[in-house]
């Protein structure tokens, strides 16, 4: 298209800005609008729709255009800057995140800045360069989303991320184990060895960050690899900071969602590490707190000690036989109580980089005799120190690397901000052991084995000339055994594939292990967690369901549970604090317990807190047994902690958590000690679409009653039964049992000929309170397929679904914790 | 007056090898042996400050030399010569109370440094 | 390839990978003691009839000095190395780091020029048998003489030339480029090796 200023004349130029100026004005709008838009999406950590980054390309599009007609070159060029990055935003090669909606947003102020001029002066003066240079830079630090891999739906990124995190479990497990047994060096090979799995698959999938980190992580595990000796706690933070990185990097980008800001800090740190390995002449990580440590243990046991480092050149060879050499003239002047790294190390491998050796010796006041028995050939420097007990971590110059400071620098550098860490993982895809597959198959071949049975029967029927009762008889006898086979074998598909979806509780019970450590570590708390059960099966949807709510109480047991060392001591209980988590098979349920042997909690300081809350009031508080005191921290609103502290109280109380829990059916109790501890009892039933039940009759319909509800069956006598309030009690055991009739909650044909005898009462329970639900009949107990009701009847209270029976009769389950609501 | 040194081994080529590297530094070859039984008589003789005994040789072998030197002076200066793959002999005579110890082939700054440090001159 | 055919490539194989190993160290080895450069390849591995092998040796007879090693353990060896009379003079004067030329006569000092020599290269060979086969292997001190090669080399193979008519033997010569210089080197397994040998696994 022709046109250049020179061309035109200048009244055809003023027509034509004018007219560029009206139809971008519109433009304009778009781009102020949706860049807005994204402004809140990156604030509130939502994602961005592809129309609206569309609308924003075309929109910019359209200005370049435009402008270039005229040739108002500036215009052009800034909005080609945009039109580019927003098209690789729109094909998904990199994400919109902060930083360059950052550069986008100030392009833009400066191009409207540009048609004010244009305006004025009716050229597009103005300079451009900074915001010219900051897209380039912007381009050259940004997150990478390739558009092949990151796809949520390719079934490489899924076998990836079950993968990926599975390794993180693993690592995560391992480097747990390794903190508390720092001898056990092949856990470090194990390590290794899982980086170096997730370090290849990520270079497959082109998760560059995740590999970058790997690598990070393989060399500081190669390093203590080869060298034999023990990582102190500030490598094993950082190597826990750097999984916790690689989990995050590929959460982030398995929901398409950008990295949490302190990313490149804890990056920072991680190429910090590295370099001082890179750099560091000595083939050896010391381990200051071995060293620290066995100082101050001789020294406490009086002894005067030396620390003497010498190091060993790079080119000697037999460095081995020269420790040996330098171990055996010290030995002749003194006694050497330490030394690192020791002979079994050195033998294992011929280092080509120096190698420094620490010796812990006593003091014999013959420091020349020791320098003359150190000072041999291959020896490039020696240092010789007076230990005394406050003396810190030293990093003399001349022989030992600098190892990095210790703890304190920890928590900021090295762990991740985002507080959805670590339990809580959705992924839709599940690892099925091939076994339940094996079995699954093979009934899927039986039945088809069962069909050919069907239509032998029909063929049979067919065939048949002669219908007399004998040969009809037959028949019909052989069709019922296929029927009743084919129901067997429905019903046991049924649980092999349910059986499919189970998987161990392990998972989480891992994860919760470094959710303990940590939690530890930030608290200054000493907490072990102690775990039983872990290859309990479960649903995964129930497992996914309670990662969270199992969470916020193993957090709650650590924070306000166990107390600090000081305390504990004095209250001559163990330094150590214990949470016992532990699950089990109960029937059709799953029993989970979380406990803790902490300081328990005072049924008083609910009480009162209560009271003051305004839950309760003085009266009621008389007639409330301890139990009943307790269940009060159920409530909404609910916590009686001294401070909110980051970790629990963040206003998740025990509520939403037992909420959490009735939305898989499950109940949950509580039993505490002041002074012991707490426990927590989490009963769930198995599985959502199958449930023991109780089956009852009541009012001649056929009721089913979840089994995990049911506490037990009386025979009342109409004597035992009183008034209370209007309600109908009996006495149970000391305590008053409220009755109900299941025609005061839901809508029931009445039954004229009320039962003037012996009542049958089920008692129920929802974890806290208990209630006796009167019967006509009790059935007895059974395994009920649970069919949801349509929508219609969803919201009929107190029932959750209904059943068919053998006979063909349709049961409706009870929900056994609405009816309790309604009391 | 310059430091004395006696060098045993069984190799006249490697006895001139040492020689020529040892002279240069200021000290004297008093004497040399070929076999261990002659290192321990020169010894004896003439009390050297340092000792090179290479760790293979015939008639007694350099180990028991060594035990023996250090019976006759426990503060004896003793260099072991010893090849690549002699390093049980090696671990036993550091054991014993070698003072350091050479491989051959020498790497001539090496041998200096041996010497030298075991005087105490470097 | 029958059974037969087949163990003897796997014992000429894994005598090849390792002797070459133990060959590359000690040309390192030789190379810091003469001061020049040497890189000894392998020529061939004879595991045929004894006439064959001693066939070339009697073609070139030429007067020699020579350094005989028993490796002694596991997998007993015999170590011969020869270089001709001339050649051993200018050996030495490299070793000691003097003009070529400058050692005229066979004296004390090229006899024990060949002696070390034979001594630290056997070393190596022993000490990379030792690392990749773990097995012991020890040398003992060198045989140094002076005669025709055909003869030494006679007496070299005579024990095992009794023992069986086919003898497995590693022949390797010296690459001292600059210098012209060549020497040969032999490695010799007894009859009880062949079977050590033939046992390692993982190479």
């Amino acid at each position: 298209m022709e046109g250049n200023n020179n061309s035109m004349s200048e009244s055809d130029r003023r027509e034509m800005l004018s007219d560029f100026l009206i139809d971008c004005e519109v433009l304009l709008k778009t781009l102020n609008d949706k860049l807005l838009v994204c402004e809140k999406a990156i604030s509130s950590k939502g994602t961005i729709a592809d129309v609206d980054i569309d609308a924003m390309f075309r929109a910019a599009h359209s200005i370049k255009g435009a402008a270039s007609f005229i040739g108002l070159e500036n215009i052009v060029k800034l909005t080609h800057e945009m039109e580019n990055i927003l098209q690789k935003i729109k094909n998904k090669q990199i994400l919109m995140e902060e930083k360059i909606f950052n550069v986008l947003f100030k392009a833009f102020d400066k191009l409207e800045a540009l048609f004010e001029r244009l305006k004025e002066t009716s050229f597009d003066d103005g300079d451009i360069e900074q915001e010219i240079v900051s897209f380039k830079n912007v381009l050259a630090f940004v997150t990478e989303s390739s558009s092949n891999s990151k796809n949520k739906n390719d079934k490489y990124w899924q076998q990836y991320l079950v993968e990926t995190i599975q390794n993180i479990d693993d690592f995560n497990k391992e480097l747990l184990n390794y903190e508390k047994n720092k001898d056990k060096i092949d856990i470090i090979d194990t390590l290794f060895r899982i980086t170096h799995t997730i370090k290849g698959s990520s270079g497959l999938l082109k998760v560059s960050n995740a590999h970058k980190v790997a690598h990070n992580m393989e060399n500081i595990l190669n390093y203590a690899r080869s060298s034999g000796q023990q990582l102190d706690n500030y490598w094993i933070s950082a190597l826990f900071g750097a999984i916790d990185l690689i989990k995050e990097i590929v959460m982030s980008q398995n929901d398409n969602r950008p990295l949490p800001d302190n990313i490149n800090k804890v990056l920072d740190n991680l190429n910090r590490l590295n370099s001082i390995i890179e750099n560091s002449n000595s083939a050896i990580v010391v381990s200051n707190d071995q060293v620290e440590e066995k100082i101050k243990q001789l020294i406490t046991q009086g002894n005067n000690i030396l620390k003497i480092s010498v190091q060993l050149e790079s080119d000697l060879s037999m460095k081995s036989m020269k420790a040996l050499l330098l171990q055996e003239k010290l030995a002749r002047i003194t006694n050497i109580h330490l030394m690192l790294p020791s002979m079994e190390v050195l033998e294992k491998e011929d280092f080509k980089k120096d190698v420094t050796i620490i010796f812990l010796i006593d003091d014999k006041n013959n420091q020349t005799d020791i320098k003359e028995a150190i000072n041999i050939d291959g020896v490039t420097q020696f240092n010789i120190e007076k230990q005394s007990i406050n003396n810190s971590a030293t990093a003399t110059a001349t022989a030992t690397p600098t190892t990095p400071p210790a703890s304190n620098s920890n928590s900021n550098s090295n762990s991740i901000s985002n507080s959805n860490q670590h339990n809580h993982l959705e992924i839709s895809t599940i690892k099925v052991d091939s076994n339940k597959i094996d079995t699954l198959l093979n009934l899927s071949g039986e039945l088809v084995i069962l069909r050919a049975k069907f239509s032998q029967i029909l063929h049979r029927l067919r065939q048949e000339k002669n219908f007399d009762y004998k040969n009809i008889n037959s028949i019909i006898n052989i069709f019922d055994e296929t029927t009743s086979s084919l129901g067997k074998m429905a019903s046991e598909i049924q649980t092999s594939v349910m059986q499919t979806r189970m998987i161990p509780i392990e998972g989480i019970f891992n994860r919760f292990k470094r959710t303990v450590r940590d939690i530890s570590h930030e608290l200054g708390k000493n907490i072990e967690l102690v775990t039983r059960g872990e290859d309990t099966e479960l649903d995964k949807k129930i497992v996914d369901s309670l990662s969270e709510p199992l969470t916020h109480m193993i957090r709650n047991a650590a924070d306000h549970g166990i107390e600090d060392q000081e305390e504990r001591k004095r209250a001559g209980k163990a330094e150590q604090g214990t949470i016992y988590l532990s699950a089990s098979h109960r029937g059709n349920s799953i029993c989970i317990e979380v406990a803790d042997d902490g300081k328990g909690i005072d049924h008083n300081k609910v009480l009162k807190s209560a009271i003051e809350k305004g839950i309760l009031t003085e009266e009621k508080a008389q007639t409330m047994s301890k139990q009943d005191i307790l269940n009060l921290i159920f409530l909404p609103g609910f916590s009686t902690a001294a401070k909110v502290t980051g970790i629990s109280g963040r206003g998740v109380g025990m509520d939403v958590v037992k909420n959490m829990i009735n939305s898989v059916n499950g109940i949950v109790e509580i039993n505490t000690e002041v002074g012991s501890g707490t426990s927590f009892l989490l009963k769930i039933p198995l599985t959502l679409a199958i449930i023991q039940a109780l089956n009852v009759i009541v009012a001649k319909e056929v009721y089913s009653i979840p089994i995990e509800s049911v506490v037990e069956i009386l025979k009342v006598h109409p004597f035992d039964i009183y008034s209370v309030d209007g309600n109908e009690t009996v006495k149970l055991r000391g305590h008053a049992l409220s009755l109900i009739e299941l025609e005061n909650v839901i809508k029931v044909q009445s039954d004229e000929n009320k039962r003037m005898g012996i009542k049958n009462i089920v008692v129920i329970t929802n974890g806290q309170k208990q209630v006796g639900l009167v019967i006509d009949d009790l059935i007895g107990k059974d395994e009920m397929v649970i069919k949801s009701l349509s929508e219609h009847f969803s919201h009929v209270k107190g029932i959750t679904g209904a059943s068919i029976l053998g006979d063909g009769r349709v049961a409706l389950i009870l929900d056994p914790l609405a009816i309790m609501r309604e009391i | 007056m310059s430091k004395q040194i006696l060098i045993a081994d069984d190799a006249p080529i490697i006895r001139l090898m040492l020689k020529d590297l040892i002279t240069p530094l200021g000290y004297q070859v008093i004497a040399e042996a070929s076999n261990g039984e002659e290192a321990v008589e020169k010894y004896k003789e003439f009390k050297p400050d340092l000792v090179t005994l290479d760790i293979i040789m015939p008639q007694k072998n350099g180990i028991q030399a060594l035990a023996e030197i250090l019976a006759i002076n426990p503060k004896a200066k003793v260099i072991m010569i010893t090849a690549i793959d002699q390093k049980e002999y090696l671990t036993n005579a550091i054991k014993t109370g070698a003072s350091d110890y050479i491989v051959k082939p020498f790497e001539e700054e090496r041998v200096r440094s041996v010497i030298r440090k075991a005087l105490g001159d470097l | 390839m029958n059974d037969s055919e087949q163990s003897k490539n796997n014992l000429n194989k894994t005598v090849r990978i390792i002797t070459q190993m133990g060959l590359n160290m000690a040309s390192v080895l030789f190379s810091k003691l003469i001061k020049t450069d040497a890189n000894i390849y392998i020529d061939k591995i004879y595991n045929e009839d004894i006439s064959i092998v001693g066939n070339d040796i009697e073609t070139n007879n030429k007067e020699v000095i020579a350094a005989m090693v028993d490796l002694v353990g596991d997998a007993p060896m015999k170590f011969l190395f020869m270089v001709p009379l001339d050649d051993a003079l200018k050996i030495t004067d490299l070793i000691l780091g003097k003009k070529l030329g400058t050692t005229k006569n066979f004296d004390i000092y090229v006899e024990s020029s060949v002696q070390e020599i034979g001594n630290i290269m056997a070393s190596a060979i022993s000490n990379v048998f030792v690392t990749t086969c773990k097995i012991k292997l020890l040398p003992s001190p060198p045989v140094v003489v002076k005669n025709y090669s055909s003869i030494i080399f006679q007496e070299y193979t005579f024990d095992l030339a009794t023992e069986s008519n086919e003898i497995l033997i590693v022949e390797s010569h010296f690459d001292l480029s600059a210098t012209g210089i060549n020497c040969i080197l032999f490695l010799l397994p007894c009859l009880e090796s062949k079977k050590v040998l033939s046992s390692i696994e993982g190479l």
